[in-house]
């Protein structure tokens, strides 16, 4: 191969018969990746109805402090999940037939809108959170037999520990597909 | 209605299936079944968004840009992309012809993979054969600017197959 058009000859007669199976896997998969969508929201919507009618219920019996201490925690891991599963519905809309420096500035945007996520409102939804299970702990004392109430708030440390090193995960991982972006278009 | 659409989107796949593996094969230096992954990532997008082609350009072209696309989304965010090695010379080969032609393959997809992403697109598409007015549609940049680049893309690409650097 010494001129590209002899490149090119060769690249041309590279040629595989026809996967005619993968038809059918495509379709598969098409069809479960709408049926894992429509489950999700089913799943979803479940566990907000059941963790509102908690709610209502533990108002009439409980103290205000663990009522709003219960509202902060389920609220700010619901905001979350729904903040999540909107940025998810916003990448599968951004257009894949656009140009490709159109789609390249568009996914560039949806992920530095997901790093703001990650380090602005993710840290603020877990403090909100954590307020939260503070306010809960004077009820679980009372209400929680030594063992049950110390094994509640040891077990908050390493779960602390694990969402600190969720959002670094993810924080790197954004910050991995932005650098490789940007090398993408880079003089070579 | 969605039967016509799947007999088209059938069709389109069994014409475009070699072209579109051959793209696919050159974002991963050679990986036959990575490429095939993405091949299969390709057309199943093609089916979820196959009624919005909304006829402004011809089918082949909005093929490709979502194929570019894809591949280049799939090569950011999912790991198994960068283990992509050059394999073709592990495979057992006893005619000394195909040996040749699997030593000159692995050297192209090495020298394609030494160029940036938005250059492996240009070149990948320019080998298929697609008309640089379509690429630069594909690619979203002026027909000249493109077929600058391109002479300067073919020309490092023809050094670096001929003598193993770019």
């Amino acid at each position: 191969m010494k001129t590209f058009e002899e490149i090119q000859n060769s690249w041309s007669q590279n040629k595989e018969p026809i996967d005619e199976t993968l038809l059918s896997t495509i379709s598969n998969r098409v069809h479960h990746l709408k049926q894992k969508n429509r489950i999700t929201t089913a799943v979803l919507i479940a566990t907000v109805a059941v963790l509102v009618i908690y709610l209502i219920w533990v108002g009439y019996t409980a103290p205000m402090s663990f009522y709003v201490g219960l509202f902060l925690m389920v609220g700010s891991i619901s905001y979350r999940v729904i903040a999540e599963l909107i940025s998810t519905q916003k990448l599968s809309k951004i257009a894949l037939d656009k140009s490709y420096h159109n789609h390249k500035n568009a996914i560039e945007k949806y992920y530095r809108s997901r790093l703001m996520l990650h380090k602005v409102f993710t840290p603020i939804i877990l403090v909100v959170y954590w307020i939260g299970f503070i306010m809960l702990i004077p009820t679980f004392k009372e209400n929680l037999s030594n063992f049950w109430f110390n094994y509640t708030w040891i077990s908050s440390i390493p779960i602390a520990i694990a969402m600190i090193f969720f959002i670094r995960y993810h924080i790197n991982k954004e910050q991995v597909i932005l650098h490789k972006l940007k090398e993408e278009v880079a003089v070579s | 209605m969605i039967k016509d659409s799947k007999i088209d989107f059938e069709k389109l796949y069994r014409e475009q299936y070699n072209k579109v593996l051959r793209l696919c094969m050159g974002y991963v230096k050679g990986d036959e079944h990575l490429a095939k992954d993405l091949l299969q990532e390709v057309f199943i997008k093609v089916w979820q968004h196959w009624n919005g082609f909304k006829g402004g350009s011809q089918r082949s072209t909005w093929l490709y840009r979502i194929t570019v696309n894809t591949c280049l989304q799939q090569l950011r965010t999912d790991q198994k992309y960068l283990k992509a090695s050059i394999e073709l010379l592990d495979k057992e080969t006893t005619v000394s012809e195909s040996i040749d032609k699997e030593q000159q393959f692995k050297s192209l997809y090495s020298c394609i993979y030494q160029l940036t992403k938005e250059n492996q697109s240009i070149i990948l598409l320019e080998l298929e054969g697609i008309p640089q007015k379509e690429i630069a549609l594909i690619i979203g940049i002026e027909h000249n600017a493109l077929r600058t680049r391109l002479n300067r893309i073919k020309t490092q690409l023809t050094k670096c197959v001929n003598n193993e650097n770019i």
